[in-house]
């Protein structure tokens, strides 16, 4: 499977994580099960299959849905596959719905909407639709990238780079991000700022989206994840990966020092808690691990009650005495 | 040399064009003409062999390129088909076709089929003794050594070849001479004179640390094993030989500049990216970053930069790696930079990179309309050449998948592939054009090397095709194109007889094209070297301007269009 296909749209599927569909009891089997499967075709991974999920969502549905998600699966796979007619046409159906109030589908259609005037090379229409999409979800960081994107196609490099910067920090390891953010502070004539932008969407594609597996590759993206903790120390994801691999080489003592700094650094993050927990019961046992686990919590009093209790939880199971 | 006159000007509207296309006078020739599949009348029985037994060898999916070229001066185009070869478990049938023999008993060699006329060829490869033996992805046919024949360098797994062409129509194997037997896996190769010193130095772009010990292979369910994906595999460091001038080269690689280790590379041009002069060099990368080598030099000097990163063309729109195969340039939207194709795996769409004169690029594929209608091919061989001679870059682009069982695992692929061809509305936009440019169109074939040339002398493009595990392709392009031409051939003083690297402006009307001459485009293979520009509706070309690769201008013409014409260098007015 090619790896584009992977990350095609990744940055827009990743703002809008699908949540529970409306109620289906007025759908068919045949339709449930388009649904079903559609749901799968139009996710990124291994299983994306756009062009079949069209298909199958126009076969079920006609090729304007009087039901929301499938409308919007329809409008999203239509744009993956490139068919903007049918794109537009699925999107039409979707705002047609009253039941059409799901954030983030609507978000994203919103999105998508923008784009296709894009893919039209209509720039400048494009920013109040991205607008729109940012008025359901204000941080949806890719609506951000793209009012940059096309701000900068329409020649405002200078209006489109804080709409690229806002989206970063939203999300880090945006590729398309980093790549325009260079290409813009190079042509605002920014050459040096330009020039750790380059390298760092270069070490971003290395440690990210690359899926070599051989002894090399995995030494330059160790080499990159090394690089990226201190040039994009928000990137908690890839602090994480390096703190994983880390680990791997033997290198664990360092790993937990690692973490434990990111921990103190930015606190919020499950997934970060709980490799600790992992690593502090290998590295110090699990007696100075509740110890050190106490203090760092203590040391991030701003951390939702919610997930404060589940920490507790989660060290409590993973460092018994 | 003057070749016939169109008879007529056949344009029939609507002939291209998708459900959202914008391009209202996308006007090509009648549909009974185009490109027809001409190959069970030309003699050629060559049969590539990948060596496919079911192992599933990683050298297997690339192979092969072809080349077009004139190795015994006689004025018309001959062919040199590349080879894979046989590798363990391969099983040869009792009689491979083109190999001259029962397989079984004499090696697997790529073939050299001269031009008999009326598109005819007759295999000469004995005869001439440039049967390359090495496991071939491509070939380059240009004459390094200046003595006005055209030599060939065969590259692939092994050993590459080099063969000198002695001028009675045989070849000496030249290659422990010169210096250029690496046998590390060649993915592409080019001739160009980067130092402007006169004569044309070697670049070789390696693809993949593999050979038969780092064999693997990759579950792809439900196939039981396929093909591992490039990642899998290191990336092998480019070559740059430079020419001594003696028949020897020197490899110069990193002390010039040529830095970069992190790329597999299966294609290269060299352009003038940057109008500064000199011969530039971009390198497609399989996913890998690409390059662009900026050359520095000074004349005599080898001098590159790498401002792969900096010039935008490393990656995609969304600064992503692709699978990169074949590519070249040329100026799309009449600003007279040299713009750039990049074909790709298939669901990435090919990359197209516009330059905005200075050596800066920004790939609008989507919006120029290639990426959609590529998005589902596996493109290889690439070219622009202007198919209505209307005076712009048409993209011919042509497809193929690695794996014979693909459908098995992507409902979405087949392993042969139809060729596309997409028409420039002459603002830089790409519409598709279906059966109605030629029967061949709708013909899928495994498509790999792709090599243009005017095989049968009528003034139009004809083509052929080398395809995996397959024969090669012959395709005529039939009929009118409906606008006239004007053929150049040029002749360089020097040791660089056919000018590669030569910059040409033909002003025509009111309307100015640049067009460059390339040691090698496309996928793996070599291109007809008389440069080929459609005037519309002009009868002739009032001015053409040449830039030789010495860096000397001339001006020539008026000349009259539908006619080959040689430009000699030194023959023409001095010009600024």
């Amino acid at each position: 499977m090619p790896r584009a296909l992977r990350f095609l749209l990744l940055g827009v599927l990743a703002a809008c994580d699908s949540k529970s569909a409306p109620p289906t009891a007025d759908l068919t089997a045949d339709q449930t099960a388009a649904l079903d499967q559609a749901r799968v075709l139009v996710a990124v991974g291994a299983k994306a299959e756009p062009h079949q999920a069209l298909e199958l969502l126009t076969t079920a549905f006609g090729p304007a849905p009087r039901h929301a998600e499938a409308a919007f699966l329809m409008a999203r796979a239509a744009f993956r596959d490139e068919q903007r007619p049918r794109c537009t046409q699925a999107l039409d159906a979707y705002f047609a719905l009253p039941a059409a109030d799901h954030p983030d589908w609507s978000a994203e259609a919103w999105v998508l909407r923008g784009w296709l005037l894009e893919r039209e090379g209509r720039f400048a229409e494009a920013p109040p639709l991205y607008a729109k999409a940012l008025e359901i979800q204000p941080r949806y960081g890719y609506a951000m990238f793209r009012t940059g994107n096309a701000l900068a196609e329409a020649g405002d490099e200078a209006a489109a780079l804080p709409w690229v910067e806002r989206a970063l920090v939203e999300r880090p390891a945006l590729l398309e991000g980093h790549f325009l953010r260079a290409q813009l502070l190079r042509r605002l004539g920014r050459g040096e700022e330009a020039e750790r932008a380059t390298e760092i969407h270069r070490l971003v594609n290395q440690a990210g989206d690359n899926g070599a597996s051989t002894r090399e590759a995995l030494q330059e993206k160790f080499a990159a994840l090394e690089q990226l903790e201190t040039r994009l120390p928000q990137w908690v994801e890839g602090r994480l990966q390096l703190a994983r691999m880390r680990t791997k080489v033997g290198q664990g003592a360092l790993a937990l020092q690692q973490l434990t700094a990111l921990l103190r650094e930015r606190p919020v993050g499950r997934d970060g808690w709980q490799l600790w927990i992992e690593l502090a019961r290998v590295q110090i046992g699990n007696a100075s691990a509740r110890t050190e686990f106490d203090q760092l919590l203590g040391a991030a009093p701003d951390l939702p009650t919610e997930l404060r209790s589940e920490l507790r939880a989660l060290a409590a199971r993973g460092l018994r005495q | 040399m003057r070749a016939a006159l169109p008879t007529s000007l056949l344009f029939a509207a609507g002939g291209c064009g998708g459900d959202d296309a914008t391009i209202d006078d996308a006007a090509i020739v009648n549909a009974a003409t185009g490109f027809v599949d001409v190959t069970a009348a030309s003699g050629i029985d060559f049969r590539h062999v990948n060596g496919a037994s079911g192992q599933m060898y990683f050298v297997e999916t690339n192979g092969s390129g072809c080349g077009l070229f004139d190795y015994d001066r006689d004025g018309d185009l001959d062919l040199y088909v590349v080879q894979g070869g046989a590798l363990p478990g391969y099983v040869a049938p009792d009689s491979v076709a083109g190999s001259g023999s029962d397989s079984k008993a004499s090696p697997l060699t790529s073939r050299l089929y001269r031009n008999d006329g009326n598109l005819h060829f007759t295999d000469v490869t004995a005869a001439a003794g440039c049967g390359a033996t090495v496991y071939g992805t491509g070939c380059l046919c240009g004459d390094y050594d200046g003595d006005g024949w055209r030599d060939l360098f065969v590259y692939g797994l092994g050993r590459n070849q080099l063969f000198r062409n002695r001028g009675d129509g045989t070849f000496e194997d030249v290659t422990a001479k010169a210096g250029v037997g690496d046998e590390r896996y060649a993915g592409t190769a080019l001739w160009a004179d980067f130092d402007r010193d006169g004569d044309l130095d070697l670049y070789v772009g390696n693809y993949v640390k593999w050979s038969l010990a780092l064999h693997r292979t990759c579950a792809l369910p439900p196939a039981a094993q396929s093909y591992c994906h490039p990642d899998v595999f290191d990336p092998e460091p480019d070559l740059l030989y430079r020419n001594e001038g003696n028949g020897t080269f020197t490899d110069v690689t990193f002390r010039v500049g040529i830095t970069r280790r992190d790329g597999k590379a299966l294609g290269a041009v060299a352009s003038d990216v940057d109008d500064d002069g000199d011969l530039d060099l971009f390198v497609a990368n399989d996913s890998t970053p690409n390059f662009l080598y900026r050359n520095d030099g000074a004349p005599g000097e080898l001098r590159f930069t790498d401002v792969s990163e900096a010039s935008a063309v490393s990656y995609d729109r969304d600064g992503r790696t692709q699978g990169c195969m074949g590519c070249d340039f040329a100026d799309i939207d009449g600003d007279l930079d040299q713009d750039l194709i990049v074909t790709n795996l298939a669901m990435e769409s090919n990359a197209f990179y516009l330059n905005d004169g200075a050596g800066h690029f920004d790939d609008q594929a989507a919006l120029r309309g290639i990426s959609r209608s590529s998005r589902i091919d596996f493109g290889w061989g690439v070219r622009f050449f202007d198919f209505e001679d209307d005076g712009d870059a048409d993209l011919l682009t042509v497809n193929g998948h690695l794996h014979a069982g693909v459908t098995l695992y992507d409902a979405s692929q087949t392993w042969a592939q139809k060729a596309k061809l997409l028409v420039n509305d002459g603002k830089g936009r790409f519409t598709p054009c279906g059966p109605s440019a030629g029967p061949f169109l709708e013909q899928p074939v495994v498509g790999r090397g792709l090599a243009l040339g005017d095989l049968d002398g009528d003034g139009d493009l004809d083509f052929v095709i080398n395809c995996n595990s397959n024969s090669p392709v012959v395709v005529e392009r039939k009929g009118a194109t409906g606008g006239h031409w004007l053929r150049l051939a040029l002749h360089g003083r020097g040791k660089n007889g056919d000018a590669i690297g030569a910059r040409v402006e033909v002003v025509a009307g009111a309307a100015t094209q640049r067009q460059e001459l390339r040691g090698a485009a496309s996928f793996a293979s070599w291109q007809e070297l008389t440069l080929h520009f459609g005037l519309g509706a002009a009868l002739r070309a009032e001015r053409i301007t040449v830039r030789w690769p010495t860096g000397d201008h001339e001006e020539f013409g008026p000349l009259d269009c539908n006619d080959v014409h040689r430009l000699e260098q030194g023959s023409g007015r001095t010009a600024e």
